[in-house]
Formats: structure tokens, sequence, C-alpha cells
């Protein structure tokens, strides 16, 4: 029917607008190789193309930055890869951009089109698919893309400064009674993080609780189960380009939600989009942050 | 008129189940809160009993489940009868606000309102004017190509309609793919549904509703007498042409307010009337009231299926009213056919 097709597109609409959030449906799909498995690398890599800002920053911290002559729209950190030349948004990738780019290797993600993709191996392009879901994820990215462009010992120094940090984090706040955690994307309706979701992991491993790990994915919640599960800290994550007002503002002005006890304490904080969405190595300063909110 | 039915025990069994239908839907939601204390927070401004609840209780059933009630039943009674409205005036089983452009007429101006910001200093009337105009706008379009002479012939208008609505809606899919910014808001919007709804969307839906159904009731006989063909209602004294702008004017003005507070719902304007004439039949001084009885619970129920189902998250409601609208209508209608 009619309003089903109209649902399918939005849905598609929906993946596709919000790609830096949302995990590819066709993640553990067919047509894609098991982004584990270690392939054939070519023997060396002297023209590299990222289509996810969380690879593109993963290269630059390994100092391989140079190789780079291609990026996704989203890429922009660090600032200095906003000189190459991009390819397209992660979900509207031009094939033939990449081509013409002539790369050695290309990094995708789980989050990209399977299609593109395969149309670019189809072109007789190396493309690498990156799973990222947790922040073990990231690690094991770092690992990877260390052994791919020739670099593994600077991949074991970064993942060791990473995990020290990890530790940390863990350190400062074990033993303490953990809090009970809301993630929040967007507040009208309210659409928040469920469990399988890095931000999921990133409220579990600075020692909160997820007041919705019993749902899966990103959901839209009723005002109404926000105040039944009473949230004692509310993380909003700021992007750069919202146009549409403070969410933070909002929340603490709903008058339904005055009675849940994070906006009654104000425990209600901001964190950057770009470094919590993006599972790069700026995600331990995600997680810092996290800590920071959920034991201020 | 095929089944006749009397009409007061049909008003009264509608209007027992739709209290029905918006009783539950106050007393079921994530949170559990029982029955007394239901009853007591609903009864507190009259009986200025002591509460016994806690604030929780009563902003969850005052603020948000009560306006959320009452938004569905006004959302669902004005698709329902502007879509009852609209089968009529063209006599086209198929017409509803989607096929002729109002709602992705609307839907495209509230989406350039949203994505914008553009103001018209109308605070929460904003978003609905936008709606109105773009949905005005459009129908106007649709109405002037499909005008032959001084006539407007029924076919000619469903094309232009279809091929209108399709491009508004290629033009609202534009907008979003093109905008740098945060399309959160408009993507929500555009799935349709009362989630975060609150007392201010029922302010903003409740006086066109409610005017543009009182106008379309007054309206019931001439629009009897266009069911036997506009020549024939010329005949019979009607002003056709200007009855038709009427009409079109009114379904505009109310579905342009469902579409503003809910984002477009489909199903709930083509099916609801068609399922209340297999019934009632066509005389439309019952028709219109029962679509709007039929409207509000249909929607009603839809939203307490799309919060409760995969709670604590929301299904679309347009999932909902298609899923089970749609078998269910076809029961229906086979069925009728059956007894034939």
């Amino acid at each position: 029917m009619r309003v089903l097709l109209i649902a399918c597109l939005i849905l598609t609409l929906c993946v596709a607008g919000c790609t830096d959030l949302q995990k590819n449906p066709m993640a553990d799909g067919a047509g894609l190789e098991n982004p584990d498995a270690p392939g054939q690398t070519p023997a060396s890599v002297a023209r590299l193309v990222t289509l996810a800002p969380g690879e593109t920053e993963i290269v630059c911290a390994l100092g391989m930055g140079d190789l780079l002559v291609g990026r996704s729209d989203y890429c922009n950190y660090p600032p200095s890869v906003t000189d190459i030349p991009s390819v397209g948004g992660p979900k509207t990738v031009s094939i033939e951009r990449v081509i013409r780019l002539e790369p050695d290797l290309v990094f995708a993600t789980t989050i990209t089109d399977a299609a593109t993709a395969e149309g670019l191996r189809a072109a007789g392009l190396e493309v690498r698919i990156f799973r990222l879901e947790t922040l073990e994820d990231v690690y094991r990215n770092i690992e990877d893309v260390g052994e791919l462009l020739g670099c593994p010992g600077n991949a074991s120094s970064l993942i060791e400064g990473l995990r020290e940090r990890e530790t940390a984090v863990q350190a400062a706040t074990y033993g303490r009674e953990p809090p009970r955690a809301m993630y929040v994307l967007w507040d009208d309706p309210l659409y928040v993080a469920g469990s399988d979701t890095l931000q999921d992991d990133l409220i579990k491993r600075a020692g909160g609780i997820n007041v919705f790990e019993d749902a899966e994915g990103y959901i839209v919640v009723s005002d109404e189960a926000v105040v039944n599960r009473g949230p004692e800290v509310i993380i909003i994550c700021e992007a750069h380009t919202a146009g549409t007002g403070d969410i933070r503002e909002r929340l603490l002005g709903k008058q339904t939600l005055s009675d849940v006890p994070a906006l009654r304490t104000m425990r209600i904080y901001t964190v950057d989009a770009d470094t919590v969405n993006r599972p790069g190595p700026r995600l331990i300063d995600a997680l810092e942050a996290f800590s920071a909110c959920l034991h201020a | 008129m095929s089944a006749r039915i009397a009409r007061v025990p049909l008003y009264g069994a509608l209007a027992a189940v739709l209290a029905i239908c918006a009783f539950l839907s106050i007393c079921i939601g994530e949170s559990y809160i029982g029955l007394r204390t239901v009853i007591a927070i609903l009864l507190h401004p009259l009986l200025q009993q002591d509460p016994f609840w806690s604030s929780a209780d009563e902003t969850i059933v005052l603020l948000i489940r009560l306006p959320r009630m009452l938004l569905a039943a006004l959302v669902g009674s004005g698709l329902a009868v502007s879509g009852a409205v609209l089968q009529s005036l063209f006599r086209n089983p198929m017409a509803d606000p989607f096929i002729l452009g109002i709602s992705s007429g609307a839907a495209f101006g509230a989406a350039a309102v949203m994505m914008h910001g553009i103001s018209f200093g109308l605070g929460l009337f904003n978003l609905p004017f936008a709606a109105f105009l773009c949905g005005a706008a459009t129908i106007l379009l649709v109405y002037q190509l499909a005008r032959v002479g001084r006539r407007v012939p029924t076919y000619t208008l469903l094309l232009s309609g279809i091929a209108v609505s399709a491009f508004m809606s290629a033009c609202t899919s534009f907008l979003l793919f093109t905008s740098q910014g945060e399309f959160n808001q408009i993507i929500f919007w555009m799935m349709g549904g009362f989630a975060g709804r609150t007392w201010d969307h029922v302010l903003v839906a409740l006086p066109f509703t409610v005017f543009g159904g009182l106008a379309f009731f007054t309206l019931s006989r001439p629009l009897n007498a266009l069911m036997f063909g506009e020549e024939s209602a010329l005949y019979l004294g009607i002003q056709v042409e200007r009855l038709k702008k009427v009409l079109l004017a009114g379904t505009v003005i109310v579905t342009g307010a469902a579409v503003a507070v809910s984002g477009p719902i489909g199903f709930v304007g083509l099916i609801t009337p068609h399922v209340v004439r297999l019934f009632v039949g066509p005389d439309h001084r019952v028709l219109l009231p029962v679509s709007i009885l039929t409207g509000a619970i249909f929607l009603i129920v839809a939203d307490m299926v799309s919060r409760t189902l995969i709670a604590p998250a929301e299904l679309p409601i347009g999932v909902v009213t298609a899923l089970c609208g749609a078998p269910f209508f076809l029961f229906l209608l086979k069925r009728k056919r059956g007894e034939a």
C-alpha cells in the first residue's frame, strides 16, 4: 500500500539521514566480507581514500594523513583533511569520483552502502570494510589500519595510550554507585540510544546504567517512558550543524518531564557529537566526557 | 441507502466505544498506574480529593496521556471527515487528502518551515499556517490544472492531483537530501505520530477540526444532492462550483491542521469513510458524524498499539494504521460483497 511505501521511503531517508548515528541494516547481511578477516594487502599503499570520518581520524592519528587523496563529506578532523577532495557523503559516495582518484586502497565501514562497496570492488579497487559498533572495534580497527599501512608500531603505541586512558576512567569510578543515564539524540520526539549502540557502550564503560538498555538500537520513546524510568543523568549530543535550537533548553522547559531526576537536579549535559558518534581515536575523549557527566 | 440503522442507538453505541477506548488509552502505558489512581487524578479538579498519588503519576496522566489521546481523536476525526467529503465530492472511492495533494503540499510547507526556520510571527501556529498555505496553494494548482473551461471534471482533478502530489513529495525529499543541517525534526515529523505531543498541539488542532467538522455537517444536504451527479445537483438549485470550492477549502483547513500537529498519517482518511459507508449508507447527515466518531476511535486505538507493541520504543503510527486498517477493510469488503 501507499502508506507502507511512504513508510519504507521515510525509513530509507532516515537511515540515509542519520548515517553517523545509524547502524547499517545490511551490516550483518550477505555481500560484505567478514570485516574481521585480514584480506590481501597491497604491497604498499600510496593513495588512500576513506569513506568514513572515524577511519580518516585513525589514519591521521597514525601519522599517515599524507596518504589520503580522498575523504567523505563528513571527514573534518583533523582540520587539515578538509583540503583533501571529498567523494560524497557516507551514503552518497560517488563511485566515479573514487575511481578517478586512482586509490590503491579504499576504507569503507559497515555503515557504507553495501552497493557502494560492491561497485568499487567491481571497478577493480581494493576495499576494506571496518566494523564500528563498540570501543573494542575501534582498537581492532586501529590495529588493522596500522597493519595495512605498514606502521604497526604507531598503531600499538596509539592503542596503548588509549587503553591507558580507558583504564584510568574505569579506575576513577571503580566501586561507585552506577548512575542511571539516558543518551538523547533528539528531543521532539525523544530519540534515545538503546543497547547495541556506541553510546550504550560508552555509558557502561564510564560506569553508568543505560535506562533504555532493554531496547535495541536507537529508538523513539514517549515522554512517559522517560518519566517512568527516571534517569539521573541525561547526556545530549550537540551537533555542529544544529540549526533548530538547543535540545538542552527545550528538555529543561518541557513540563511533562519536570519530575525526571536528571532535570530536577540539572544533571543534563551536552557532549560534542563528532567525538561521541565517531568510532575513531577520539572516542576515548567521549568516554572521558561521559565519565565526567555521569560522576559529576 | 442500503443499510439503514436507527440513528440514536448507533450514535450511542459509537460514543460508548469512543469513551471506552479513550479511557483505556489513558490507563495504558509504559508505567503502571492503577485504575483507581487514574480516575482519582482525572476527577481531582472536581472532587479536590487529597492526592494519594505521586506527582509523576499526575504528570503522566494529565500532561502526557490525556493530551495525546485527545490529539489522536482530533486528528483521526479530521482526516476521516475530510476523506468522506472528498470521496463524495469527486464521487471517487480513491479520493483522500493524499491523492489530491493536500497532504503532500502541507508536508512540504511544514518541511520548508522546519528546515529554514521561516517564521510568520505566529508562534505555535507557525507550522499549521505554513501547512495550510502550501496545502491550499497545492490544491489551487491542482484545481487550475484540472479545469476544462469553466468546469472541473473529476477525472482530470484526480489525475492532476496525483501528479502534483508526487511532485510535492519529490520537493520535500529534495529539501531533505540537500539540507546540510539538522533534519531530525523533519524526518520524525514525516513519519507521523503523537510521541511527545502536548496540550499546545491539542490547542492548535482543536479550533480548525471542530469548525471544519461543523461546517461539513451543515453542508450534508448539498453533499447528498451532489451524489446524484453535478448536473442533477445544479437542477436542484445548488451552486455546484461554489460548493466544490467551499468543501475543498474546508478539507484543506482540517487536513492542514491535522498534518501540522501529527505529521502525515495515511489510511485514516481513505479507509474510515468506506467502512462507515458499508454500515450506514451514503446519507451524509449520518455518514459525516459517524466518520468523525469512527476516525477518532481508529486513531486512538492505533496510537495505543503504536506505543505499547514494542515498548519502550514507539512504532510509527502510519505502519499501525496500514497494518490494522487494510486487512480489516478488505475483510469487511469481502463479507459485504458475499451478502449482496
